[in-house]
């Protein structure tokens, strides 16, 4: 037994990894490096707009602007086991870098004139100083502001202190921020998720934020890895259940697969699969109710929070996805309910490939077979029920 | 903690058919199943149920469906629990995930755990019950299944295991010869729920009114009843042809088993046949194992190294009692010819070792025609053994082509092995070239045990200046007088005396086992009484039993080494007590 490893099987001479450094050796791969280096610092990653609400309940077009950056002081040190940001992020980012990308997404959408709201990524936190020089924390801040758009900021919890804040209201008294809690539940944070953070550390930065009267975006992650459907479906509801009154809107965002992460090398090795779709229909019809509960809509006045899951590259397989048959259907149902709130939207929907949700779920929750007891849920079912 | 009551009934290689409970009438039996809340199957097919709190991570419970120890309670029972940990994926083992399973009778086991948790190597371990929780993932990757089984068989011997979510109807021969005991109806649910049926043969769709047929309750049957009459390998062959997966890990299954020692068996009994009918078979470790032996380490018996005779196989065994070995012995009228018998897939049977397991018991599809890797083996193993002898001439009858340094005269040509021609040639051949004189009977017994003794044994020198007296087939063998073995037909093997035992002590002739200093051995021996053992056991092997230095007689081992680490119950029973 050597370094105090293991004999039972195989070669026991190497240290063992931890997650993280598993999570971040394929930032490292060539390609990724080869990524990395190929873009111009000076444009921003992505801007592009899509329909949103904004806080009073009124349709608008919301701007995204997805910024390229040093990235996320977590990822530095560690990282989430999901994280694929590392491709749009550089050391040599500089201030002037960032100011760049901000004025030309500014021309590109006419000094966002018809936006009603605007949402800046930085594939981390916009208020944390090491990442995000402070001058250009303070010229999103403000421009917001003076332009009368709704801004959008996500954030981890730790920068969200009542001096951050205080400074950031002085210049921007009414701004949302995102947080991506992912769980509501510190073992899923520390082991599933390597948050790096904990729930109390959430619960601190929200009663910050209700301080200083700012809006609460929660984001919870749906079947982080390393967890079955059925624990992500019980305890995906858990999660919002608790964090709702707490929350003004809370996005579930379901696991895809995207290039170089960890998850990716799991589904490869078919040892994780996104979440089916029936999973998030169901998940809604569990907490609906507890958010809105007399069906009264997004915006009425005893909703407690709004929910919204827009399921990236739903349908697809990389994403969530039920047999292939009837997801185009879900997906617009979940799409509709994620605007109105409606638990009527979802009425109607069915499958054959519903009974093998159901019969996941059951088995996931009663037998021990913690990475999930799910297979393959496109093509030929016989060959899939072939012994393993 | 209470205790789970489990005798093992009967055992193949790495698969055990359990009794549970009373050990004098248990009340069900493993292989088995493990159902969830709702099923309902008659506990003796299932022993157990679980359930689970659903937390993060998962407390599970395992609740024995009859009493289970029925020395404490007559109620059900006992109910294990366990929490199963974080488990990270195999694909990451490189990691450490940091928080492992609990600890006690009922053990959660993963891959990473294999990898990692070092508490497993503490040897105050001794779980009734090992889950393997990550076994659906393990099986996606090639060879980690069997290797993690068989890890965990070794280390846990006494040990239930149960692999969740992998077994069916449909692969239950094959998971238990790997030595899984504990099955669940997880992969039946899946079918069900696609509208197919799960049955011995894979999935299916059902017929249009098709009565419904409990495919487990048949599949466990047929599973049970082959460890007890010693052919679960070939059930399992045959089942694994349903799924690659399942051909996949069987063939890497074989190929771990040849590195191994301690799981086969030297005596069978007589009933017991090897079915060697698909090629698949050919890398069986007991083949594998004989033809290791005959190809490094046989020696023949001495002064028969003049005339190598190929004969060909016979179906009937051993090929001495059929009708073409005794045309063939008519035909040579000698008897100091050196006869080696070609076969496949075992290669070649000296006539001295034609009753040992397996070469006494084999069954085999004839056609006639020969394999490029059948040919190829046999070829390898007449050229070792023409090459550890002096054999002047090789007369070949076996009907396959055979050319080396030595001179080799063909007696078949092409003709049956049995026509009067071949036959004419095979006596011709014999008589030109002998010079040596007829064995008398005693030589040629004493041959052929010698021959039985270093293969069985460790040695043969306590055959040296003995004599064979009384009759066919039960010969005596003495010792300036006394009687000290007897050949056992039926074992393919000798039964030894109590006057040997010395002997074979001071000889070395037989491996060892060690009792503990202050105990009085009665009987049977088992762990409670055992000091030390020699791992590479074979079931049915004779073996010297001590108590430091004074050997106490012998013992005939009922289970090989593998199991010697913890298996509760009869290991090995008294033979000879001096």
């Amino acid at each position: 037994m050597a370094n105090g490893k293991l004999t039972m099987v195989g070669e026991s001479e190497k240290r063992a990894a931890r997650i993280h450094d598993l999570v971040k050796a394929p930032a490292n791969a060539p390609w990724a490096q080869e990524r990395k280096n190929s873009w111009d610092a000076k444009d921003p990653a992505t801007v592009y707009y899509t329909p949103e609400t904004l806080a009073d309940g009124t349709p608008t077009t919301a701007l995204t602007v997805i910024l390229r950056t040093k990235g996320c002081h977590w990822w530095w040190s560690s990282g989430c086991t999901f994280c694929g940001y590392f491709n749009d992020t550089r050391d040599d980012v500089t201030s002037a870098d960032l100011h760049s990308q901000w004025e030309k997404s500014l021309a590109r959408f006419d000094d966002f004139e018809s936006m009603g709201m605007v949402k800046v990524y930085t594939s981390g936190s916009l208020l944390e100083d090491r990442e995000i020089p402070v001058d250009f924390q303070e010229r999103v801040l403000r421009d917001c502001h003076e332009m009368g758009k709704e801004l959008v900021v996500e954030s981890r919890t730790e920068q969200l202190t009542k001096e951050k804040l205080e400074w950031a209201t002085s210049i921007n008294p009414n701004f949302s921020v995102a947080i991506g809690l992912e769980a509501y539940d510190d073992e899923v944070l520390r082991f599933h998720v390597n948050k790096g953070f904990s729930i109390k550390s959430w619960d601190k930065a929200v009663e910050n934020l209700n301080h200083f009267g700012l809006r609460i975006k929660t984001y919870l992650m749906f079947k982080p890895p390393f967890m079955s459907e059925g624990d992500a479906l019980s305890h995906g509801a858990k999660w919002i259940r608790d964090v709702a009154s707490r929350s003004d809107e809370i996005s579930v965002n379901p696991m895809n697969i995207q290039r170089g992460t960890v998850i990716d090398r799991l589904f490869r090795a078919n040892e994780y699969r996104p979440p089916w779709l029936w999973s998030l229909i169901q998940l809604i019809k569990d907490v609906h109710y507890d958010i809105h509960p007399t069906n009264s809509g997004n915006g009425a006045e005893d909703q407690v929070c709004r929910l919204i899951i827009h399921p990236t590259a739903g349908g697809k397989v990389r994403g969530a996805h039920n047999c292939g048959s009837c997801d185009a259907d879900v997906v617009a149902a979940i799409e509709r309910y994620s605007v109105s709130g409606d638990i009527h939207d979802l009425d109607g929907l069915d499958c054959n490939c519903k009974q093998v949700w159901e019969s996941e779920i059951l088995l996931d929750n009663s037998m021990p077979i913690p990475l999930g007891s799910g297979k393959n849920r496109r093509g030929d079912a016989l060959s899939h029920l072939r012994s393993p | 903690m209470a205790g789970l009551g489990r005798t093992v009934l009967a055992r193949h290689r790495m698969s055990r058919l359990w009794g549970l409970g009373d050990r004098s009438s248990p009340s069900s039996k493993a292989p088995g199943l493990v159902l969830s809340s709702g099923e309902d199957i008659d506990v003796i097919w299932a022993p157990f149920s679980t359930s689970s709190d659903g937390s993060i991570p998962r407390t599970i419970k395992l609740e024995s469906r009859a009493p289970f120890a029925p020395w404490e309670s007559s109620d059900n029972g006992p109910t294990l629990s366990a929490s199963i940990g974080h488990v990270l994926p195999p694909s990451l083992d490189e990691a450490d995930a940091g928080e492992v399973a609990s600890k006690g009778d009922l053990l959660p086991i993963s891959w990473q755990s294999l990898n990692h948790d070092e508490e497993l190597l503490n040897p105050s371990l001794n779980p009734h019950v090992v889950v393997l929780t990550d076994a659906l993932q393990l099986a996606n990757r090639p060879g980690k299944l069997v290797q993690a089984i068989h890890v965990i068989k070794r280390r846990f011997p006494g040990a239930l295991l149960w692999a969740p979510g992998i077994g069916g109807p449909d692969n239950c021969a094959v998971l238990s010869w790997f030595g899984i005991d504990l099955f669940d109806t997880t992969r039946s649910k899946q079918a069900e729920s696609h509208g197919a049926v799960l049955t011995w043969n894979g999935p299916r769709y059902l017929s249009a009114n098709e009565p419904i047929i409990d495919h487990w309750q048949h599949a466990l049957a047929e599973t049970r009843s082959a460890i007890e009459n010693n052919s679960l390998r070939e059930l399992a062959q045959s089942q694994s042809l349903s799924s690659p997966r399942l051909v996949e890990h069987m063939r890497n299954f074989d190929k771990m088993m040849n590195r191994e020692s301690g799981f086969l068996s030297q005596v069978v009994p007589e009933s017991t046949s090897l079915r060697i009918h698909s090629v698949e078979s050919h890398d069986d470790p007991i083949i594998v194992d004989w033809v290791d032996f005959i190809t490094n380490e046989y020696q023949s018996p001495s002064g028969l190294d003049d005339i190598l005779v190929l004969l060909p196989c016979s179906a009937r065994k051993p090929y001495s009692f059929s009708r073409s070995h005794k045309s063939f012995h008519r035909a040579m009228n000698h008897n100091a010819a050196h006869e080696v018998m070609v076969t496949s897939p075992l290669g070649l049977v000296p006539r001295d070792l034609e009753e040992v397991w397996p070469a006494g018991h084999y069954d085999i599809p004839v056609t006639g025609d020969w394999t490029q890797d059948e040919i190829i083996r046999v070829t390898k193993m007449i050229d070792s053994l023409v090459a550890r002898n002096n054999y002047r001439v090789i007369i070949n009858h076996s009907g396959m082509e055979y050319d080396c340094e030595v001179p080799v005269i063909d007696t078949r040509i092409g003709e049956s092995a049995t026509s009067n021609s071949a036959l004419k040639r095979l006596g011709e051949a014999v008589q030109e070239n002998m010079r040596v004189k007829r064995r008398s009977g005693e030589t040629m017994n004493l041959d052929k045990f010698r021959s039985v003794a270093r293969f069985h044994y460790l040695n043969d020198s306590w055959l040296e200046g003995v004599q064979v007296r009384g009759r066919f087939p039960r010969w005596k063998v003495l010792k300036d007088d006394v009687q000290i073995a007897m050949w056992a037909p039926e074992r393919g093997g000798f039964s030894l005396s109590k006057a040997s035992i010395p002997m074979l002590d001071s000889l070395n002739s037989l491996k060892r086992v060690h009792l503990k200093s202050d105990i009085k051995w009665k009987g049977d021996i088992n762990l409670a009484i055992l000091e030390s053992y020699d791992n590479s056991i074979r079931a049915g092997e004779d073996l010297l039993v001590m108590q430091g230095s004074q050997c106490l007689g012998s013992a005939r081992a009922t289970a090989p080494g593998w199991e010697w680490e913890g298996t509760p119950g009869r290991l090995a029973k008294m033979h000879q007590r001096l």
